[in-house]
């Protein structure tokens, strides 16, 4: 008797258990059927495997989609990739689905998805952020941004930093030698070197390769041993690793090594500590996202690769604005601890007319307005021994090795 | 003539029970399963979201998980080795926490053999040596030394990872892409055979062939049988005659084989080269514990629980792109699901013990 109620009961909940996944599967159809029939331009963005909260990269995708949410009256789903393997899986699942009139990938990381991908799906778009497939598709936009323009305006400004303090060495705590950093390498040197043609004042460049964008300890040692080199104003272009960098300043500061300032890059990093961090340059991989999606919406699609430079406003320096929106969105998160939003802007300005002159600031405004007009342009280095011959050229004063149009 | 009755009602129970204990474990790990569900429903209504969207969740999560059988399939191939990686040994009795480091060696042995030869067999061959050596490393010094293979799996884990980046970032870096390894070449490839309705990636073949194997290894041979019962009781074991260190050893090569062939498979079959962050292998080592414990000890086990996990994770991220909630809402769910299968084994336990008081 006790074996038959046993089995009873046990059948009784095994049948719960599949009418309720039934119940479910069901209402997920239902569901779906519920939202298809809308007409709005629907977007989704795949976010690198960091995934938002980084402060960062992610959170300006973000940013732009955010925007383009907002002003153009898209509808824009996000999702993170668990791993890398999940990529290519999980971009041709979405494309099969074709829910979406476009898919904007943020990373370097999914190029390699991409290319096994999109020619299977030639009816989905797809906007790749910051990277490229260097693959001509008609569903394709790649957009990159012209990282030598914000590493020569920052050249220009570190310089004049290092002028004030009185050191002629500045650095650079770079992640791993990748094109875009290869970029960055190239403007920043023509930056200082711009400036010592202009002033007469010399600065040498330390530049030192990680190999990591996520280990700010190495980021901590590498600055240090740059500091105690006699450079005194750091650059930060290596992600989370740079974190490590800017940690290094504040402690040279705080332990009365002497006057020290790092520089952020990508989102504005001044809040993280400003009165040590005066600068940031920008990379607006919002601006990018946000082009991205309008073309879809206004129906301008352009593949191909689309580069977004100072003109675009797609790099430049952070501007007072900046670092006041990004100081609010750190103190929503809990992240801003020891400075109001207001003391944040007043002591980055206050910094930056104290250590950077009005010349060095003609300097830079001049160089801004031949890179903007498109007076002068930079080459595009394809592969290292390029870069290197680049940067060879460069170091010894040759400045027009770097330019692709115009001269100095 | 009086013998066989007996013999024939002895099967018949035995058919029975064996009946009886397999709907039991079944009931056991649905019952968590639902029982998670509501559990983690609570938790979302408690961090704020509205009380139904639980329930709209868990129907994006389980028609988008299990909607696309391709990818499902080839997501929870890698995961079925290392789940194996850990369920093979533990039938001996021992705990093997290192499929992680395992599959990296695994993954790194087949991408250079893949990269210098371009034959796809040798390079799962290689993958499951290295994943074996280094599994029988561990064993070695817990049978002979007595190092606890669970704190010696933890640290030799670390050291790989790093000896993989390096050996990724110094000796196998695609020149123009250096944060990459060089790809593996084409004919090193696992191919998709298209069945039509399922483009199905030959690695899964690879990962059912090692469960099958394992099942018929375990449970139909003499060897196997020696293994359980070392892991059962190695007192009455070695009473027995049998060498509890050699299967030991055995079970545990066995293991890292199983996921060293995982490493293989995501290299040869999935992803097609590394990366310096290990981020196609991170996590896949530390998963296979939870698939394998949902698996219920038994080899066919694990291969539905790896299919399940892979639809929830799969699902968790449908949930976050529809609904914009975070895809932790699936991982949560895993976690659930795997305490409280331990529940039922609490239960029994419990039971024992009172039984032994009572009497």
């Amino acid at each position: 008797m006790k074996s038959i109620a046993r089995t009873t009961l046990i059948l009784v909940l095994v049948a719960i258990v599949v009418i309720a996944g039934v119940a479910v599967v069901m209402l997920g159809g239902f569901y779906q059927g519920g939202t298809q029939p809308s007409k709005e331009v629907k977007v989704l963005v795949l976010f690198d495997v960091g995934g938002r909260g980084d402060l960062s990269f992610n959170d300006m995708a973000w940013l732009g989609a955010e925007k383009a949410k907002n002003e153009l009256n898209v509808k824009v789903d996000y999702t993170t990739p668990r791993s890398v393997a999940d990529m290519e899986n999980i971009l041709r699942s979405y494309s099969e689905s074709g829910e979406y009139d476009l898919i904007v990938l943020v990373g370097f990381l999914w190029t390699d998805p991409l290319n096994k991908t999109a020619d299977n799906y030639p009816n989905q778009k797809y906007a790749l952020i910051d990277a490229s497939t260097f693959v001509n598709r008609n569903n394709e936009v790649d957009i990159l941004f012209r990282e030598q323009e914000v590493g020569a305006l920052v050249g220009v400004l570190a310089s004049g930093m290092a002028k004030s303090l009185n050191a002629n060495k500045v650095g650079a705590v770079a992640g791993m030698s990748i094109p875009p950093l290869w970029r960055f390498h190239i403007g920043y040197l023509f930056g200082i070197k711009y400036f010592e043609l202009k002033t007469g004042y010399n600065v040498s460049l330390l530049w030192q390769y990680t190999n990591t964008f996520t280990d700010p300890q190495v980021g901590y040692n590498t600055a240090w041993q740059m500091l105690q080199q006699g450079a005194p104003v750091l650059y930060g272009l290596a992600g989370y690793t740079h974190v490590g960098m800017m940690d290094a300043v504040v402690d040279w500061n705080k332990n009365q090594m002497g006057k020290a300032f790092a520089i952020g890059q990508d989102a504005s990093q001044e809040w993280y500590a400003p009165e040590y961090i005066p600068l940031s340059g920008a990379k607006r991989v919002d601006v990018a996202v946000y082009t991205a999606i309008k073309m879809v919406v206004e129906n301008k699609w352009e593949p191909g690769i689309k580069a977004l430079g100072l003109a675009e406003s797609g790099v430049g320096i952070w501007d007072l604005e900046g670092v006041r929106t990004f100081a609010e969105w750190a103190r929503d998160v809990g992240k801003l601890k020891d400075y109001t939003v207001d003391e944040v802007v007043s002591i980055v300005n206050q910094t930056r007319t104290q250590y950077i002159d009005s010349s060095t600031w003609a300097v830079y405004n001049e160089l801004y307005q031949k890179i903007a007009s498109g007076e002068i342009a930079f080459k595009d280095p394809v592969s290292v021994d390029e870069y290197n011959s680049i940067i060879d050229a460069l170091i010894n004063g040759n400045l027009n090795a770097a330019l692709f149009k115009g001269s100095i | 003539m009086s013998g066989k009755p007996g013999i024939l009602k002895k099967l018949f129970e035995n058919i029975a029970s064996r009946r009886r204990e397999y709907g039991l474990a079944l009931l056991e790990v649905s019952l968590s399963i639902l029982s998670s569900l509501i559990i983690t429903a609570f938790i979302m209504i408690l961090m704020g979201y509205p009380s139904d969207l639980s329930l709209v969740a868990y129907s994006v999560m389980f028609s988008k998980g299990f909607d696309n059988a391709s990818y499902l399939l080839s997501r929870a191939s890698p995961l079925i080795l290392t789940a194996l990686a850990f369920l093979y040994p533990s039938l001996t009795g021992l705990f093997n926490i290192g499929g992680e480091g395992q599959l990296y060696v695994g993954a790194i042995a087949s991408l250079i053999i893949a990269l210098y030869t371009g034959n796809s067999l040798l390079a799962l061959i290689a993958g499951g040596l290295a994943g074996a050596a280094l599994g029988m490393l561990l064993a070695v010094l817990r049978v002979y030394r007595n190092v606890n293979e669970v704190v010696a799996a933890i640290m030799i884990n670390w050291a790989l990872f790093n000896i993989s980046m390096f050996a990724i970032a110094t000796y196998l870096a695609d020149p123009s892409i250096p944060h990459l390894t060089r790809q593996v070449p084409d004919t090193a490839k696992l191919p998709l055979m298209d069945l039509g309705f399922l483009r199905l990636n030959t690695s899964f073949l690879v990962a059912l062939a090692a469960a099958i194997g394992g099942a018929f290894l375990f449970y139909r041979t003499r060897l196997g049988f020696a293994m359980r019962v070392s892991g059962l009781n190695p007192f009455a074991s070695m009473i027995a005659g049998f060498e509890n260190r050699k299967l030991m050893l055995t079970s545990f090569a066995l293991g890292g084989a199983m996921a060293g062939l995982g490493g293989s498979i995501l290299v040869l079959g999935i992803v097609h080269r590394l990366d310096t962050m290990m981020m196609s292998l991170y996590g896949y080592g530390f998963l296979g514990i939870g698939a394998s414990l949902l698996g219920r000890n038994n080899p066919i086990g694990v291969v539905v629980s790896s299919i399940f996990l892979s639809g929830l994770l799969i699902g968790g991220q449908w949930i976050e792109t529809r609904l914009g909630l975070p895809h932790q809402v699936a991982d949560l769910i895993i976690g659930i699901i795997v305490i409280s299968l331990a529940i039922p084994f609490a239960y029994h336990y419990m039971k024992a013990v009172l039984k032994v008081k009572r009497k």
